[in-house]
């Protein structure tokens, strides 16, 4: 029993190498997988049309991530028949350029939404979220009925605007500079409607051809 | 030269009991979401109880609260033992201790209220991320300064799954949570997009891989020879495996990202090295279990060993599971449906947790000062109930996945769909009644395990219990390191 | 993917199924076997019976 105890000096070497050599092995994998994607990502420019979103649709779109909406939508179409007949065309990167952090999801207990825009009107929407069960019956979304007494914070979003445009997000001083008046009495409601029925569908309008 | 160095259990014995209520809050909260899933009226139109505010915080709460807590204070324990040696930095330690718990009160607290990153697995935002790289940098400096003063030569296997958990989790967690604050409770991270989306299940994935794998291996290597009292079955292949697991599981993370707008090349990568995952993952569990050989008479008779036994059975099935579902084909099905959480909770309630409880049950008598556990039958009602709460939470949520996944792509002659979405919710609803059936099961074992640890923990609250000495048979002068003085 | 990223990608995996092997044999030297045999009676070191 005895000879286990050598009292081991160079010890602090030894745990160190294990450390280093362990770092090193799990490093491989995710910068193997995950620099070409940062330097692919230069290429992947928005495609022409694709601005970044307008303030209310910015304020919708984090009303969207505060509320947790990913953890039972996505905002991906894979490239399966059976979903582009679904849902629309199957989604592609320079689409989601402008999320942050990305809103794919992984777990649909409701339907896809990266192309929900434009395919209820606005008042569906609005009721829908204030008492889902009211439109659609056997539903189990929860209601979010506070989000039309929230009154929607200009300062609030200028300063997530410039943050953006630390960033990298194409932003202007105009655009800056007119948000206040496009927020002006709008709530948190209108602002995720707003983002909602701009998901899959280019600033013009028009949504795209699957 | 008398020694009189004794290990430090204290800290040790907070993180037990950290974890036992945890887990009852982590669980408890899982059981209130599924019933919400069942029965929406539970949302109560209240904003923090509302599903998508709350669901983080079960997720939160099982994995970093419940899991976190049993593997620091499990982590602590083992690193002494198989050291023969005093944990280094004893305040570091403490701080170690209260500073989990504050990031754990935090988060738990700020994410229903809407602060939230809704990063799926790193939700907290950039406050507490920075608060939990601090703690776990401190985690990693106790733990590699008790290795460094460790008294016997070679460092046992479970330590450098422990070591690679510390270092992988460090690198995840940074990486991952990168971010520009706007205010104190918002931030937007600097990826965006595909490159989010990859960074985010890179991260994702080896959670999974380094927080709920290797770190509980790390138990497993020494809880399970321990209670089998037999030697593992063989050291030099745990060897081999901890070296394959640890490169080969970085590399699956775009798995979860099949026939989306990733790039094609990525997600083949992710499933190739996902089908090679299988040959660590089988090889770890085998020699668990092959590691009770011999000894299945104590199992029979041992509540602790039964969960660890299972715990083994569930970890091979679940990494055979996850290969399958990292095929494209299997995956266009699974993805996106209950499938994903039947399989999550087969290795998270039987793999993770049932480990996790097993070891627990072995490490507490010691910890505690107690020849056993104050309740065997206990124990073995717990087991019961545990694995069937399991059972029907993986057999209802495994049929409730197929059957939307079959639902959403069937097709008439014509090609037209045939069921609208709703229809696919409709057809699973009675399997989130079973779900919630199953997670009350095992809610209510976590109870019967707290119930228990308080008892057995009666001579700690009196503070009667007397510190155990570090084995150090013959000391020498000079003796590298020097004997602690043991604390009163 | 570009064709140098290919390149690199197939060396390193040569180059991990090196490693690999090369662990293999390391821990499968007979050198090693009594040392692991007594680590791996460790984890029964601490138990009631035995101080």
């Amino acid at each position: 029993m005895a000879k286990g105890y050598r009292y081991f000096e160079a010890v602090e070497k030894h745990a160190g190498k294990l450390g280093i050599l362990t770092a090193i092995m799990v490093s491989i994998g995710g910068l193997a997988e995950i620099t070409p994607l940062f330097v692919e990502a230069h290429t992947i420019t928005a495609t022409e049309g694709v601005k970044p979103y307008d303030p209310l649709r910015l304020a919708g779109k984090d009303i969207y991530v505060r509320e947790g909406c990913y953890t039972c939508h996505t905002q991906m179409i894979r490239s399966l028949r059976a979903e582009t007949q679904r849902y629309g065309a199957y989604s592609i990167s320079s689409e989601s350029v402008y999320d942050r952090p990305h809103q794919w999801g992984s777990k649909r207990t409701g339907p896809d939404l990266a192309r929900i825009g434009g395919k209820y009107s606005d008042d569906w929407q609005r009721l829908h979220l204030l008492d889902p069960r009211a439109v659609v019956k056997a539903s189990n979304m929860p209601g979010y009925p506070w989000l039309a007494d929230e009154k929607i914070d200009s300062d609030d979003i200028v300063a997530r605007m410039y943050a953006l445009r630390k960033l990298g997000d194409p932003y202007t001083d105009a655009d800056m500079a007119e948000a206040p008046a496009a927020l002006e009495g709008k709530t948190a409601m209108d602002a995720l409607v707003a983002y909602l029925q701009g998901l899959g569908l280019p600033p013009s309008g028009e949504a795209t051809a699957p | 030269m008398p020694h009189n160095e004794t290990y430090n259990d204290r800290v040790v014995r907070l993180f037990l009991l950290a974890a036992a209520v945890w887990g009852v809050v982590g669980m408890g909260v899982g059981v209130f979401i599924a019933a919400q899933l069942a029965w929406p009226a539970l949302n109560f139109d209240t904003p923090w109880l509302t599903f998508s505010r709350l669901r983080p915080d079960h997720t939160f709460g099982v994995i970093f609260a419940f899991g976190g807590s049993a593997l620091m204070g499990t982590c602590y324990y083992v690193v002494q033992r198989t050291g023969h040696t005093r944990l280094a930095l004893p305040g570091l330690a403490t701080f170690t201790f209260w500073g989990w718990q504050l990031v754990c009160i935090l988060a738990m607290t700020t994410m229903p209220l809407g602060i939230t990153q809704s990063k799926e697995y790193a939700e907290p935002e950039w406050l507490i991320d920075l608060l939990v790289a601090a703690v776990w940098v401190s985690f990693g400096v106790v733990f590699f300064a008790t290795l460094a003063r460790r008294r016997i030569k070679h460092i046992y296997v479970a330590n450098w799954y422990y070591g690679a958990f510390i270092i992988a989790v460090a690198l995840l967690h940074i990486v991952n949570n990168i971010v520009i604050p706007v205010s104190l409770t918002k931030s937007y991270p600097v990826y965006s997009g595909t490159v989010d989306a990859m960074v985010q299940w890179w991260y994702g994935h080896n959670a999974v891989a380094f927080f709920l794998t290797a770190g509980f291996l790390g138990m497993m290597y020494y809880f399970v020879p321990r209670q089998a009292q037999q030697p593992l079955w063989s050291y030099r292949f745990s060897i081999v495996n901890f070296w394959a697991l640890i490169s080969v599981y970085m590399w699956a993370g775009s798995h979860h990202l099949m026939y989306t707008a990733l790039p094609d090349w990525v997600q083949s990568v992710g499933m190739a090295f996902s089908i090679l995952l299988l040959m660590p993952s089988w090889g770890s569990a085998a020699n668990g279990l092959l590691t009770f050989n011999g000894a299945w008479k104590r199992v029979a008779s041992d509540p602790a060993a039964k969960f660890m036994v299972l715990a083994l059975v569930f970890y091979a099935a679940a990494t055979t599971e996850g290969s399958l579902m990292a095929v494209k084909t299997v995956n266009s099905l699974s993805h996106y449906t209950d499938w994903t959480v039947a399989h999550v909770h087969s290795g998270a309630i039987g793999w993770v947790a049932m480990i996790t409880i097993g070891s627990l049950y072995a490490m507490a008598p010691r910890a505690l000062g107690r020849p056993a556990m104050h309740s065997k039958r206990s124990m073995e009602l717990h087991f019961w109930m545990h694995t069937a709460g399991l059972i029907l939470y993986v057999a209802s949520m495994w049929t409730a996945g197929v059957t939307a996944g079959l639902m959403w792509r069937a097709t008439d002659a014509n090609g037209a769909l045939i069921y609208p979405f709703i229809d696919s919710l409709i057809a699973i609803r009675p399997f989130y009644l079973i779900r919630f059936l199953g997670g009350t099961l095992i809610l209510g074992g976590m109870v019967v395990m707290a119930w228990n640890l308080w008892h057995t923990a009666a001579d700690a609250r009196a503070r009667l219990i007397k510190p155990i000495p570090v084995p150090i048979p013959e000391p020498v002068p000079h003796q590298v390191p020097a004997p602690v003085p043991a604390r009163a | 993917m570009t064709a140098v990223w290919g390149q690199v990608a197939g060396i390193v995996t040569v180059m991990l199924m090196l490693m690999f092997i090369g662990i293999w044999i390391w821990v499968w030297h007979a050198g090693h076997k009594p040392k692991y045999d007594r680590l791996a009676r460790l984890p029964m070191a601490d138990a009631e019976d035995r101080p």
